[in-house]
This record gives C-alpha cells, structure tokens and sequence, in this order.
C-alpha cells in the first residue's frame, strides 16, 4: 500500500467513526468518553500499524512524517490559539494560583512517585524520560470537562475554574515540553546552542507570525485566509521538521502570538474549523500505528502509572484548594476531574516520538496509548456515571 | 508592491538559509518546506500581478517559472517528480469541480449553441492544423527530411492536441473572477465536453498514425481495446465514487470539504493503480453528483475551501515545468502551429456560433477562452512519446510541450478578458 493511499484508508476509517458516532447519539457517559477523546481511532491505529494487521508499515509511517508533522503544527496553532492575553483579566486571580499551584503540585509529587517506582521495582529507566513522562502525566483532557458540561453535570463558576484550570495547564505543558525538547535534542546538548536554538525557534515563530499579521492585513476573502495559513504552517513545520525541535512548541508559538495581534480571530477560527477535529482523530491513529512493539511488562508499568496518576491528581487538586481565599468553596475531590487523557497528551508523545524515535519514546507511546482509554473508564468508575 | 516583494524576498531567503545551514536535512522536511513556500510567493506574486490586471493563474505560472530549474533552482525535476502527486490529486480535485459546474438542465438550455460550436471547433481545428501543417512541415528543417507518412502522422497528432483546451485554466479562472452567465457556461461545457471527446478520440488517432501511417501494418485491436476498457472503467468508477458522494452528502453532512478532499486523493491513487484515466473519473464523479442528486451546491461549496491551495501548486508546480528551453530549439515551427492553432480555433468557433445564431461576443470573443493548454495535452503527448519510437516520439513532445508554454501562458489572460468581455465578472 502506498504512503497516499494510507492516507485516504485512514481518512476513511476516521470518517467511519466519526459518522457512526454521529448517527447513534451515545448516551452512555463512559462510552461518550471513549469515543470522544478518540480510544476507538487509537485502537484502529494499533490494529492497522506494523504490529498487528501491517496495513500501515513502518516505511510508510516514515513517508508519512510530514503528514504527522502538519497535523502536530495544527494541534499546537490551535492550543496557542487559546491563550488570549487581553481575556486573561477576565479570570479572577484565585483561578490563575489554583491551576499554577495544581501544576506545580502535581509535577513534584509525580516526579517523587515515579522515582520512588522506578528504585523500587529496579526498573532500567533513562532519567532522560522522566521529565517528559511527567508532562505527559500533567496534561489533562478538556475533553472530560466537555462532556461534563453538555450533560449539564457541573455548572457555573466551578465549570469555569475547570475549563480554566485545565486550558492553563495544557498550555503549561505544551511550553515545558517545547523547551525540554530543545534541552534533550541530541543535536545541540546542555550547552549554549540549546539556548541559542530556543531564541532562534522562538525568534522564527515570531517572525512567522509577524508576516502572516502583515500579509492577511488586507484579505478579506476565506479561501485566502486558509491558503496563508496552511502556507505559514507549513513553512514553519517544515523548518522545525529539519532542525529536530518540537513541532506542537513552533506552531503553539506561532499560535499565542497571532492570537494576541490585533487580527480578527473569528475570521481565524472559521477558517480552521473544518479541519479541525479529522486532523485529531488522524492524529489520534498515528499514534496507535507508531507503536511498533509491544512490551508485555510496560503493562504493569502503565498499571502503576494510572493508579499514581490518579493518586496524585486528587492529591494536587486537594492541595491547590488551599492556593485560593475560600478553599472549601471547591469540593475536595476536584483534582480527579482533571483525571483524562487525551489530545494534548497524544499530541506530545507523538512529537517526542517524532524527534526522538527510539525505546523511550515507545514506551511513551504505549503508556499513553493505554492511558487515553483506561483513564476515561476509570474516571467514569471513581465518579460512579454510568457504571 | 513593495511590501509584496519583500515578503517574497524573506520566504526565498527563508529557504535558501535552511539550505545552507550545517545541519542534516531531512526530504520530508524539505518537502513540507517547499511546499509552503510555493504556497505563499505564488500566492503573494500573483496578488502583484492581479494590480497589472493579469490573472493570478499567469502569477503562479511565474513564479513557478523562476523557482524551478531555469529559475532559481529551488524546484529541481526531481522534487516536481516527487511532487507528482500533488499535481495528480489537484488535477483530480480540479476536474471534480469541472464535473460539478456541468449542469444537464443548462446544458440543455444551451445544447444548440454548444454542439455547433464543439462540432465547428472540432472540425475546423483538426482539418485545418492538419492540412495546414501538411503543406507548411517541409518548409521546416525537423521535417525537411521526413517522408510524406511521417508527416501525415505527426500531422494528425499535432491535429489532435490542437483541439485540446485546459479544463484547469477554465475552472481557476471561472473561480477567480467569479464569473457567471452565457458565455461562462458555454466556454466551460465546450471545454469539458472537448475533454471527454478527446479521451474517446485519442487512442483511435494514436492506433492509426502509429499502426497504419508509421509501421504500415494493420489496426491493433488490442490497443483499441485496452484504450476502451480505460474509458469504460473510468467512467465506472466515477459513478462508484459519484454515489459515494452523494450518499456521503445526505447521509453524514459533516465536515464535507474534508470528505472531498479525501475522495480526490482517492481517484488520483487509485486511478494509476488500476490505468484509470484521472480526469475521466473526476469529471464523471463531478457529472453524477451534480445531476443524478440535489447535493450539487454542496459539492461545489464544500470543494471551494481546498481550491485555492490546490489550484496555486497546480500551476506553480505546471509553471517550474515548463521546459522554456525547447522553446528555441523549435520556435518557428512553434510559432507556426500556435498561430494556426489561434487561426482555426476562431473559425470553428465563428463559423458554429453564426449557425447557432448566437450573439456577438460569443462569435467574436469566445474562442479566446479556449486557448489555454496544460495537463490534458502534456498527457496526450506524452502518450503519444510512448506510443512511437523514440526519436519520433521525442521530436513530437518537444515542440508540443513548446506550443503549451505560449498556450498556457496566454490562456488564463485571454480567458479572463473573454469572461470581462462578456461582462460576467463579478
């Protein structure tokens, strides 16, 4: 099967999903939680990818790198979208000590867990993967939120501390993960060129952003819009494609500075909307498919990890209420709603994969790949919906 | 316009500096690189020459021109020959627009009007270039040595490619200046009609002048008859993937841009896959949708959003690929065959307009519409390359690829002034 045709064979069995789940409006809350944070496109990459069916080998994945490239460009645009710096005054200051001390809570005590783990069962881990895996474990899926939201399960101001919390802090991790990226590049080590490559991405996503300001200025027509923007993201990805560095880092750069020039975001938004949500689910099966093997104790490892994972987001949500003036306004167990797992988490274990490709970045992959769908269920246990 | 050039001048250097730094390039990196650049200086060339009241087809032809070899060198024919794919799938994406502008209740409407014209331009082009380049081929020094039959068969196939006429540049322009109305309607069903004429006529002309006129031995059926299971499965599979569509449409009705763009890469894979004629498959897919349904609007609509990105590789890409350099190897004769070509396109579109009584600026002005060559001829000649022996075949591909530069590079032009003539821009 040739690489273009892949494509396609993806794209429709993207499209087989989502039209499924269009017709049959799923009721079951567990179930609208596995199909919308796309467990079904991650379990559809696993069995078409090198290590079940072969419909997509690995000289294919390879030919589709560009391909995976764009579609990491795009997630990363429309996280750096969301972070609209005039908007932010909108949000009370308790809400900003809430998720940054969630944040911070949660990357300390998962980083003493995992050590903890790792010494006691004598694991062979490169302290190289801790950071990232730590990032993997703090990002959380708005996706819960959402689904809690239109069943109208959680109202009000704690809905919106939750959307808050949650965007602020995948957009903590998304900025971590970029400079880590550019720390752990073989390319360029712990030395200077680190920090010469970090100003120099940093310095071309805001040139890049820049231009596109200048250029869209004066266009008013929708089709131009797109063009400039697949033009502007393409070039970008293109550029970090060739220089190793984080892909969601350049776009999601990329993305917080357009959104914050006095550019008509609507015309933006409208403009991308279409792509949208194919590109996550293409994003999602990539993701199954890259899992070339399968290590049967990474099962345990991944048991341990969602277990201290969901330990340890109650115990930093418990934790991050004391941040605010009136803790007990926030119910104790507010951690566990920041429980899922699922875009931006896929998202940068892709990207990790992508520049790194090696046993690390596997043992990312399956972790989050059996993350995505057992956090969901679990969630759906801890909080008794629809069990 | 200034600004423009910097702009373009910033994305240049942008690429040349990746080029030169010490750091290992990936081509998929490359690649990706390219290929936004493209995007963005033909897009921003051609709004610099939109302010010169040029098409911007001609702007991504240009700019195509000067990144491809005898450029700036940054389009090598290796990367357009891995960029091939982009070209298969925007002729696909192109045709199903093509296929889906082409409305059987108009049709009918204008089916006088169109049959005398298609009927007068199909004669005139073809008995005229012929017999003209007949009497004239001695007179040139490739042909000079050639006897009579060489010349009949390369006759009959300049002849044939004469006829053809870019159901791309047609469409890119119709979608650029918004234009609607008559004379429209009529340049784009002749010009999808003539498409689907010369897919049928073609390997008969290429049978005959290769079997009969050149070796001198009887007809091969079996070329025949490949040529005609190609026609009839392409046509097959356009239905498949019309019903496709239109199921598609009624049915799930999301994100429908996307479905579409997944269909046209579909048709461009799977067509070399199993010898399906591309264009054929598209325009049948675009055909079935917009007459066998009422999703029509929703095709057209849900193509529009792809169709820029699509239509400036296409031509930039088309633009780095013209072979300027073969010009001067045949100018005169190429000179010579586009003049006709010119000559007897308006002859066969004047004479078929008076007999369908039809207004002045269809006699007049409308065969200006069809000047414009691309895709369809370049495959037909290169069909015809593999068809002959090597030395004929290649004499053949070099001065049609020359009579396409100047055809393509004055079809959008003329095309445009055509549809402004007729007052049906918007």
């Amino acid at each position: 099967m040739t690489a273009l045709l892949s494509i396609i064979f993806l794209f429709f069995l993207a499209y087989a999903g989502f039209s499924i789940y269009q017709k049959y409006k799923i009721k079951a809350f567990s179930l609208r939680l596995l199909v919308d944070n796309g467990s079904f496109h991650l379990l559809i990459g696993l069995l078409v990818g090198p290590n079940l069916l072969q419909l997509l080998s690995e000289d294919i994945l390879e030919q589709l790198k560009f391909l995976v490239a764009l579609v990491l460009g795009w997630a990363g645009f429309l996280i750096g979208l969301q972070l609209k710096l005039g908007e932010l005054k909108r949000f009370q200051p308790g809400y900003f000590l809430f998720a940054f001390t969630n944040f911070i809570l949660f990357a300390i005590l998962f980083l003493c867990s995992m050590m903890f783990i790792i010494y006691i069962f004598k694991l062979d881990f490169s302290p190289v993967i801790y950071a990232p895996l730590i990032l993997l474990a703090t990002a959380s899926s708005p996706i819960i939120i959402g689904v809690l939201k239109s069943a109208g399960d959680v109202k009000g101001q704690l809905m919106h501390l939750l959307q808050f919390s949650v965007a602020w802090e995948n957009i903590l991790c998304v900025a971590s993960h970029g400079f880590l990226m550019i720390i752990i590049n073989p390319y360029f080590g712990f030395d200077l060129s680190s920090t010469y490559v970090i100003i120099g991405s940093l310095g071309f996503s805001f040139l890049m952003a820049y231009l596109f300001y200048r250029v869209a200025e004066n266009i008013k027509n929708e089709q131009q819009y797109f063009l400039l923007l697949v033009g502007f993201l393409l070039v970008l990805t293109g550029v970090t494609l060739n220089l190793n560095i984080s892909l969601i880092f350049s776009s999601f750069v990329f993305g917080v500075i357009l959104t914050n020039l006095p550019i008509e975001t609507r015309k933006l938004y409208h403009s991308i909307a279409d792509v949208e949500k194919p590109l996550y689910f293409l994003m999602v099966i990539f993701v199954g498919a890259s899992i070339v093997e399968f290590y049967l104790p990474m099962l345990t490892i991944t048991l341990v990890f969602i277990l201290s994972r969901t330990i340890i987001k109650y115990a930093a949500g418990y934790g991050a209420r004391f941040a605010i003036e009136n803790p007990r306004s926030l119910p104790h167990k507010i951690g566990i709603e920041h429980l899922g797992m699922g875009g931006i988490a896929l998202a940068m274990v892709l990207d990790y994969h992508l520049n790194f490709n090696n046993l690390s970045s596997q043992y990312l992959l399956i972790i989050v790949a059996i993350s995505v769908p057992a956090n969901a269920l679990f969630y759906s246990a801890i909080t008794r919906r629809n069990v | 316009m200034i600004k423009s050039i910097l702009f373009i001048i910033i994305f240049l250097l942008i690429f040349w500096g990746m080029q030169n730094i010490p750091i290992p390039m990936s081509s998929q990196g490359v690649s990706t690189l390219l290929v936004g650049i493209i995007l963005l200086t033909a897009f921003l060339f051609a709004d610099l020459l939109r302010k010169f009241h040029l098409p911007r087809l001609t702007g991504y032809m240009i700019m195509g021109i000067l990144l491809g070899a005898g450029g700036l060198g940054f389009l090598t024919s290796e990367q357009i020959e891995d960029f091939h794919f982009l070209e298969n799938l925007a002729l696909s994406f192109i045709a199903l627009t093509a296929g889906g502008e082409l409305k059987f209740k108009v049709l009918k409407e204008k089916f006088k009007s169109v049959s005398y014209i298609l009927a007068g331009q199909v004669i005139f082009i073809f008995i005229g270039v012929f017999i003209s380049f007949i009497l004239a081929a001695r007179y040139f020094s490739s042909f000079s040595q050639f006897d009579g039959n060489i010349i009949i068969a390369f006759g009959l196939l300049f002849a044939g490619t004469a006829l053809s006429t870019s159901p791309a540049t047609t469409i890119g322009i119709i979608t650029e200046t918004g234009a609607k109305g008559k004379t429209t309607n009529i340049v784009l069903f002749i010009t999808v009609l003539k498409a689907i004429v010369l897919i049928v006529l073609f390997p008969i002309l290429i049978t005959y002048a290769n079997t009969i006129v050149l070796n001198k031995s009887g007809l091969d059926v079996a070329l025949l008859v490949k040529f005609l299971l190609q026609f009839g499965s392409s046509i097959v599979t356009g239905i498949i993937f019309g019903s496709l569509i239109i199921w598609y449409l009624k049915k799930v009705k999301v994100e429908i841009s996307i479905f579409l763009f997944a269909v046209a890469l579909a048709i461009s894979e799977i067509s070399p896959l199993f010898g399906l004629d591309i264009l054929l498959t598209s325009i049948i897919t675009g055909i079935v949708v917009q007459n066998f349904s009422s999703q029509g609007n929703s095709l057209i609509s849900g193509i529009e959003i792809f169709s820029l990105p699509i239509y400036v590789l296409f031509f930039c890409l088309a633009g780095a690929s013209l072979q300027l350099e073969l010009l001067s190897e045949a100018l005169a004769l190429t000179i010579f065959l586009v003049t006709i070509r010119f000559i007897f396109n308006f002859l066969g579109n004047y004479f078929g307009a008076v007999m369908a009584q039809e207004d002045k600026v269809i006699r007049n002005f409308s065969w200006l519409g069809y000047i414009g060559q691309a895709g369809i001829a370049l495959g037909l000649g290169i069909i015809i390359k593999q068809a002959l022996s090597e030395s004929y075949g290649n004499l053949f591909l070099t001065i049609l690829i020359s009579t396409v530069v100047i055809n393509e590079m004055l079809g959008p032009i003329l095309l445009k002034w055509t549809f402004f003539k007729a007052k049906e821009t918007e």
